[in-house]
């Protein structure tokens, strides 16, 4: 094969300073265009569903449902978290979307969530409590100290190894201590929801 | 033509890390992306330039955004930055935020001052050397100073014809017989040096790191709790009257003394209202009158309504000494009310007793009396058969029966005596409707 020509090989030469830093000046323009003009969102990739995860057993069906509240009913629900994920991280527990009453409903529906082992959606036989559990709160409270992953309650330090699980038993009360009858027989029929999270935070990379 | 693409790609390198680190002079400043949540657009080792934000430049929507996120949001407790998009603004002038890759927002909401600066230059590649030392990861680190300071293989076989450099610009164009061995090693090296100093640059670019927290969540959704609707408690139409009965009553006077009835009598559907004098009833007396007949259908509904009341306290049928408001039954069924039996209101005028049984019975001397704002139209007897009330007691409330009723001599009675479906029979007694 020919030799390029002395001509060439200047022309190449003189070239290969300007290529660069036009080619280093095309791809932060065309990685910053993408980056940081985007305007919707790219969510639910592998990340989500491979590598950081958090799953419960609850089928899709709320935790609590209960009807005919009389001053005084309690009852108790399991619920159990799997991680997924593959990189160690905290899971914390919050309330979302309290719809309060009218009345005030939220101020006597008191909640206590435990950490723990063991029991499972249906059937909280088993469970046994991590130590160091949080007391009853009335919902209005919780939605207000435990409300996002910053303020979240009961953090569960995750090693990383997929399928590592904890089971948080919620027991409510309707608590009536202190109200008057009338006070009382003004919550009839009132309803209160919301809705509880546990979210996992990661801070390192998935293993590549 | 090896030398050019050598030179292209160590000047491409130059070039990325002068924009990396030339606008620190203008006030701008680089961070170099530990995590990957920012994917596809930001990966892992790319240095993204920021800007700070002005004062009065609003907060960019949209935009992608380093903030400061406090050691309580983040997951190992230690303060850090973050480089997330925001999404969208809160009403409460706060920001949602989110990682490109997340599957969900994050949850914590982000204010205006923990805003560090605005993302605008993306550099690729450029800060991986500095995030494998970050990590450890000496490895590949050795490769790329070792690929990068090797010689590019000279494309010239003959050492007549040698590349000029390229910023003699006085030189022919044509070949120029110059000795071998000179400008040769002379190009290597630096092309080596250049090649040391990227790399150098590299490290020493200990920029700050920023993280992009990967979040993922799960939710148990729309707990639900509500209260019972019981139905409400009323006399209605039953309240005027002392005494009410479905098929009679009739008073017996004891050694000539006659009762007493502050009220109004009703029969209903029975007329029987006998033995008294027209003196001992001030209220109406009824005999199946409209009036009388609206009043055992509000009683009835009365005693119904009684029952959807759960009970709070299940107790031994003797009722004596105090008790607080709630909803009694009995382990036996029955009630007897023995001595002196205080219903306490606790100070709170709504409070509420109800008691339920198979029967209900007073005994003699008995009494029934109430404190802290007890009332008797808030006392409430219901029972499925008898209401025996006992020689000189004293009731309060309301007794309901479901069969007959009686009142022995000398018997108080603050409030009403109803009989649904039987018969009433009071002797010297005082029934006072409160």
């Amino acid at each position: 094969m020919r030799a390029p020509s002395p001509r060439t090989r200047k022309i190449a030469g003189l070239s290969a300073g300007p290529i660069a830093v036009v080619l280093a000046g095309l791809l932060v323009w065309q990685g910053s265009t993408a980056a940081f003009t985007a305007t919707t969102r790219n969510s639910g990739n592998s990340w989500a569903t491979g590598q950081v995860a958090l799953t419960d057993d609850d089928r899709g069906a709320a935790g609590f449902t209960v009807e005919n509240l009389v001053p005084g009913s309690t009852g108790t629900k399991c619920i159990v978290v799997t991680s997924s994920s593959t990189v160690p991280g905290e899971v914390r527990s919050y309330a979302q979307n309290l719809s309060s009453s009218a009345n005030g409903l939220e101020d006597h529906l008191m909640l206590q969530i435990e950490r723990g082992s063991g029991g499972t959606f249906n059937d909280c036989t088993g469970f046994t409590p991590d130590p160091g559990t949080l007391p009853a709160q009335s919902l209005s409270t919780l939605a207000k100290a435990n409300r996002d992953y910053a303020t979240g309650a009961s953090p569960w330090d995750t090693t990383g190894t997929r399928g590592e699980q904890k089971t948080y038993r919620g027991t409510w009360t309707f608590d009536t201590t202190g109200m008057t009858q009338q006070q009382v027989d003004a919550l009839q029929g009132s309803r209160v929801s919301v809705d509880l999270v546990w979210e996992l935070q990661s801070d390192e990379g998935p293993a590549a | 033509m090896a030398g050019i693409i050598a030179q292209v790609y160590l000047g491409l390198l130059l070039t990325l890390v002068a924009i990396a680190i030339v606008p620190a002079a203008l006030g701008w400043h680089a961070t170099v992306i530990q995590t990957g949540s920012m994917q596809p657009h930001i990966d892992p080792g790319d240095v993204v330039v920021s800007s700070a934000l002005s004062d009065d430049a609003p907060v960019p929507v949209g935009g992608v955004v380093q903030y400061r996120s406090p050691a309580t949001a983040e997951p190992d407790h230690v303060a850090r930055l973050r480089m997330h998009r925001i999404v969208t603004a809160n009403d409460d002038g706060t920001y949602v935020t989110a990682g490109d890759a997340n599957a969900e927002v994050d949850s914590t909401p982000l204010t205006r001052e923990q805003i560090t600066g605005q993302a605008r230059l993306l550099v690729p590649f450029i800060g991986l050397p500095s995030l494998w030392i970050g990590h450890g990861n000496f490895l590949s680190l050795a490769l790329v100073a070792l690929l990068r300071t090797l010689p590019p293989r000279s494309s010239n076989p003959t050492p007549e014809t040698v590349q000029v450099p390229a910023d003699t610009a006085d030189q022919e164009l044509g070949a120029q017989l110059v000795p071998a061995g000179r400008p040769e090693p002379g190009r290597r090296s630096a092309l080596a040096l250049v090649g040391l100093a990227t790399v150098g640059a590299l490290v020493a670019c200990r920029v700050p790191a920023s993280t992009a927290g990967f979040t993922a969540r799960t939710t148990t959704a729309g707990n639900t709790w509500t209260v019972a609707a019981l139905p409400t408690l009323s006399l209605g139409r039953a309240a005027g009257y002392a005494l009410l009965v479905a098929t009679g009553i009739r008073n017996s006077s004891f050694l000539g003394t006659g009762s007493s009835v502050n009220g109004s009598v009703a029969t209903s559907p029975g007329t029987s209202i006998d033995g008294f004098w027209p003196w001992d009833i001030t209220g109406a007396t009824d005999r199946n009158t409209t009036n009388a007949r609206n009043a055992r259908s509000d009683a009835l509904t009365l005693y119904t309504a009684l029952d959807a009341y759960p009970a709070t306290k299940v107790i031994p049928p003797t009722l004596t000494g105090t008790l607080s408001p709630g909803v009694y039954t009995s382990t036996t069924g029955a009630f007897t009310i023995s001595g002196t039996l205080t219903l306490d209101g606790g100070g709170d005028p709504s409070a509420r007793f109800i008691f339920r049984a198979t029967s209900i019975t007073a005994a003699p001397r008995s009494t029934v009396t109430l404190t802290n704002d007890a009332f008797p139209n808030r006392v409430y007897w219901k029972s499925t058969t008898t209401i025996t009330l006992g020689e000189s007691s004293t009731g309060r409330g309301t007794y309901l029966a479901s069969g007959d009723a009686t009142a022995s001599r000398n018997t108080s009675l603050y409030g009403r005596l109803i009989s649904l479906n039987g018969a009433i029979a009071i002797s010297r007694s005082t029934i006072t409707n409160p």
